[in-house]
Order: C-alpha cells, then structure tokens, then sequence
C-alpha cells in the first residue's frame, strides 16, 4: 500500500487507511506536539484534535506539495489555537540582540532537558521560539498566525534565546561546581 | 568539550526529526471520534464510586441502628393475679439460659387485653380499647400492634395448668413496649423480648462456576479485533461469605473471594513483527506483536514489506483475569421458611491479582504477555436472588445465581467491551 493509496483511503473515510496514516506518522507529530506544549497530556490532546482535523479535512490536500508538511501546518495551527485565546501583554522591546550564542558542552546536555526548558518557556515566547527556529517560519508569517505585530514577533524570539542561553548556561555551571567541590 | 554555539543551532540540530510515541489513549479517542461515539475521558470513575460505596455504608448503620431495639416488654395486669405459690393462674417462671420471665399463656385460654394508645409527645392516652381474647389470638393481636406508643396490658388470665402450658412465644410479641402507665398494678410479669437471633451473624464458604461476556461487541486489546467474536471460558470464582441480619427482611452480606475469569476472542491472527505497532493494548517481551482478525487481511504498509517471513499464528485469543473480589450487598428476604428466597443486590470493590493474553490453538498455547489497560481497582454492580434451604437450626445450605457487571475494568476500551459476569454461588452457613 503505497503513502497514495491511503491518502485515498482515507478520502474515502476508510478507518483502515486513517489508522495507517497514523501509524506512520504520530510519532514524528508528536515530537512535534510536545515542542509546542507544556507538557505531555497537553501534547497528547493537542496530537488527537490535529488528528481528528486532518482526516476531517482530507479532502483539501490536492497531492500538490508534502503530505507530511501539510499535516505539520495543521498540527501547528491546532496548538497554535490552544493558546490564542489566552491574554498576553504586548511587550515591544528594542534593543535586543539578533544573534544569541550560548556557552554550551554539548555531550553534557540532554534532549530531555532541551525540550523541558522548552515547554517551561512563557507561552508566547515558545510558540514563536518553535515557529522561528525549529519549523522555519518568518516574522510575518508568525504576524498572521498569531494575530501579533512582526515587532512583537521579533522581540519574543530574542527573549526566548535569552532565556534558554541563561537556563543552559546556568545549568552547566552548576555541574562544574559539583565538580570541583 | 566545550564551545561557542548560536543558540538556534543548538535547538535545530538536537530536535531534528524527533521522533516520540503517544500513548494509546490518543489513538482510542481519535477513532471514537473518526466513528461518530463519544470519547472515552479517564475520569477516576472508582473515585466516584467510592463515595457511593461510603453513602451506602452511613445509610446501612443509620438503618441497623433504627431496627436495633432490644428490650421490649408486655405488662401483663391482673388482679387475679396469684403467685406461682398458689398454684393457680399464670406460672411465671424465668428462662433460665437468659434469666428472662417468660409468661405462659395456652391457646384456649381466654385473655383480657388492654390496649391504650399514647400519644408521644403529650403522654396522653388517647384511645382505650379493652377486649376478649384467646390465647392463641394473642400472637395475631401482638404482631399488628405496630406502633410505638400502644401498650398491651394483659388484664385477666385465667388459670394454666401445668401441662397445658403452651407458650407465648418470644417471636411472637415483635414490638411491643414498656410503659409504666398504670399505678394500681398488683404484680407485673414481663415478658421481654429476647432477640429473634442473638444469632445475628453467618459465615460459610461459596464456591461458584462463572462465565465472562461483554455486552457489546469490542475487544479491549486490540481496535482490530472489535468485529471479532467472543466466547466466554468457564472460570471459578471461590470464597467466604458472611452476612449480618440488620432486620426482619433485611441481611447484609459481604466477604471475600478469589475470582478467576477468562474469555476467548475467535478467529485472530498473531504475528511476530519488528515494527512497532501502537494501537494494542499488550505488555508483551516480544518486540511487536501484530494482532488482526483472520476475517480481513492485513492491511499495511510495514505489514506487505516485513511480515511475508515472519511466523504468524491462527487461533482464539484468550484474555484472562485474576481478582480479590470484596463484595457488598443487600438481601432482601422474600419469603421464609424451611426454604427462603431472598432477593440480592449490591456491589463488589475488585484488586487485579493477575492477567494474561495468550494464543490458544488446537494443539499449543502461547503466551504473549500481559494486558497494560486493566485497572488494578475496579467495581461491579450485582443483582440476582439467594435461595437457601435451613438443615439445622445454625447450619443452612444456599445456592445465588448473580450476574455482576462490571464498570471501569478497563482504562481505556477499543471497541464496546462492556464485561458481565454471571456465577451460580453454592455455599453452607453456619449462624452465630
């Protein structure tokens, strides 16, 4: 059964084709889902209404592009939603540094720990962190998913870098000074 | 080693392709949803019934606290009254074993009674009423006299001989109560009532055969098998029961047993595959175990390309269940007599002990693991009926027919299995 034949099926509302779909691909949402939350349960009922839309509306993939990069947008519009309703304040800063680099001992440092001061980012900053960075998105595409000035956008992203930078480091620094005690 | 690094790089390169499973949960709920049934939410259902389970409790002590009343009496008055030393009229002799008067009244003897009726709150008598009775209209008279505030006072017996002495029955005299209203009583013989059955309580040993079904069609270890069917496997269920009278009609039973239940899926195919597939719901050592009914083919991608050499299996799917069983019920006394039937209904609270999946074919069984979906607690509502057959005054044979469905045995469900339980308990008590 080629990818084809089951986008088919699942046109034809066969619950064999749409278990398929997602027996290939829920891992990788999921990866996915757990960026953009704060944490599993909320990734999990994030995964489940992006799934549910997807086979919902099927019928809009013409086979024109990726099937993987259509089903990603729709995932990150379904977390994108969870989070819109709640009310942020709208911080413009300037004067904040466009490239971020961060001391940083790579073998020391762990995914786990990577995707935990993710999810602990304030809500805003993680989604345009994820947007930006990890899934390619530009200020202005953020803008318009968001509902948010591109200023905003901007600002977020630079706050989120320092965040992370000053978590990473300082959790770094604590590792060498068990070492040396 | 440590380096300088742009601090998006760090992040790109680390969650590139990210690859994490869901739990299953996520799968059922999507598929509900695919089907147009309501999702399953994972509410602690056991939480809510445990507070149902303490309700039923408070309102069982409340009720054995309003039937619990010892110590009823019959003033019995007379002014013919004559000692036993005389030899004549009533002999009141006391019930050595409790030390209780007992007052002889023989059927054809003809008896006075006063009935006053007093009201409880002005301590007033209202109705006096004063009749000819016999004795052996008395125990009828006794019994219907239901009310608190009524008194029955014996006015006027005639003389009982000896051996003709038949006997007031304790049994017969269920509620009547003492008052102290007359003044002028020449001597008082009381009647008091001793307890149907100090013998309050029962214990025994049940043993039961019992058949496990689902109500619906749907299969709680794999979405593929919902279409499939089941059949229950003949399981045993064995234990103590004890109950306690709280009323005339009503006993409370519980106890403890040890209950094993299995039942066997048909028409499944088992095979051994690398991939890892998410929708069972097995805790198995092999690697991934693929299970589909034999009715379809398998259809899926990984499945063409990899199993064509991997070994698979045809047969029944057996799923079985090990439980510490504490049930708690109501029975309700329909009729009484040598034989009684009684009507049973109630709860029991479930510990899953052990469970297992396994292949069972003709001539093999292989087992596959363990099932990772099954509620370690859960509960059952049970009805049915109780016959019981009295041998000796303390020792009775009975047999129940029960059917107990159970809620929550599953944390989550494919399909509609929907497990009941039906078990034909035989078992001896013995009172005390």
């Amino acid at each position: 059964m080629s990818l084809k034949h089951l986008i088919h099926g699942c046109k034809r509302r066969d619950i064999t084709a749409q278990s398929e779909i997602y027996n290939l691909f829920a891992a990788k949402m999921f990866g996915l889902c757990l960026k953009y939350s704060r944490n599993k349960q909320e990734a999990e009922d994030n995964l489940q209404d992006a799934f549910i839309t997807i086979f919902d509306k099927i019928d809009q993939y013409k086979f024109k592009g990726s099937f993987e990069g259509w089903m990603k947008r729709i995932v990150i519009n379904t977390t994108l939603q969870t989070y819109r309703q709640k009310n942020v304040l709208n911080l413009v800063e300037n004067n904040l540094p466009d490239e971020v680099e961060v001391e940083i001992d790579e073998d020391d440092i762990s995914l786990d720990y990577l995707l935990k001061i993710i999810q602990e980012l304030p809500e805003r900053y993680r989604m345009v962190f994820n947007l930006y960075v990890l899934d390619g998105y530009s200020h202005k595409e953020i803008s318009d998913l968001m509902g948010i000035a591109e200023g905003t956008s901007k600002s977020n992203l630079s706050r989120a870098r320092l965040i992370l930078k000053n978590k990473i480091e300082k959790s770094q620094e604590k590792k060498n000074v068990g070492l040396f005690t | 080693m440590k380096e300088r690094k742009n601090i998006d790089r760090v992040f790109q390169e680390n969650f590139k392709d990210m690859e994490v499973y869901p739990s299953a949960r996520v799968w059922n709920n999507i598929e509900s949803q695919l089907k147009g049934k309501p999702q399953k939410k994972i509410i602690p259902l056991w939480q809510r019934l445990s507070g149902i389970a303490v309700i039923f409790l408070l309102l069982f002590s409340i009720g054995f606290g309003l039937f619990n009343k010892t110590n009823k009496k019959v003033q019995v008055q007379s002014n013919d009254f004559k000692t036993p030393e005389s030899g004549n009229s009533i002999v009141n002799t006391s019930d050595k074993k409790s030390e209780v008067p007992v007052i002889s009244i023989k059927s054809a003897d003809k008896v006075n009674i006063n009935t006053e009726q007093v009201a409880a709150n002005t301590k007033k008598t209202k109705k006096k009423t004063e009749d000819k009775v016999t004795g052996s209209e008395l125990p009828e008279i006794i019994k219907n006299i239901d009310n608190e505030d009524t008194d029955l006072v014996i006015t006027e017996v005639p003389e009982v001989k000896e051996e003709n002495r038949g006997s007031l029955q304790q049994t017969d005299v269920p509620r009547v109560f003492n008052r102290s209203f007359t003044q002028n009583t020449d001597q008082i013989a009381e009647i008091t009532k001793k307890e149907k059955g100090t013998k309050k309580w029962s214990i025994g040993p049940t043993i039961s055969p019992v058949f496990l079904n689902s109500i619906k069609k749907g299969s709680p270890i794999s979405s593929e098998l919902q279409n499939n069917t089941t059949i229950p496997e003949e399981a045993l269920s064995y234990g103590i029961k004890m109950d306690y009278q709280l009323s005339d009609k009503f006993k409370l039973q519980s106890g403890i047993n040890k209950v094993d239940l299995a039942y066997n899926t048909k028409n499944v195919v088992a095979t051994i595959s690398s991939s890892k597939f998410i929708n069972h719901n097995i805790r198995t050592k092999y690697s991934g175990i693929r299970l589909s009914s034999a009715a379809d083919k398998p259809f899926d991608v990984e499945a063409s390309n990899e199993d064509q050499n991997k070994s698979s299996i045809e047969g029944d799917l057996n799923q079985s269940f090990e439980y510490l069983e504490i049930p708690l019920e109501l029975k309700y006394n329909i009729f009484e007599s040598r034989v009684g039937l009684n009507l049973v209904g109630g709860f029991s609270t479930f510990i899953l002990t052990n469970n297992s999946i396994s292949m069972v074919l003709p001539n093999q069984t292989t087992d596959l693991g363990k099932a990772n979906n099954l509620n370690t607690i859960n509960f059952s509502g049970n009805v049915g009926f109780d016959i019981d057959y009295r041998i000796t005054r303390d020792w009775s044979l009975n047999i129940s027919p029960m059917v107990k469905y159970q809620f929550n045995t599953f944390s989550n469900s494919a399909g509609n299995f929907k497990p009941y339980y039906f078990g034909v308990y035989s078992g001896v008590n013995y009172k005390f």
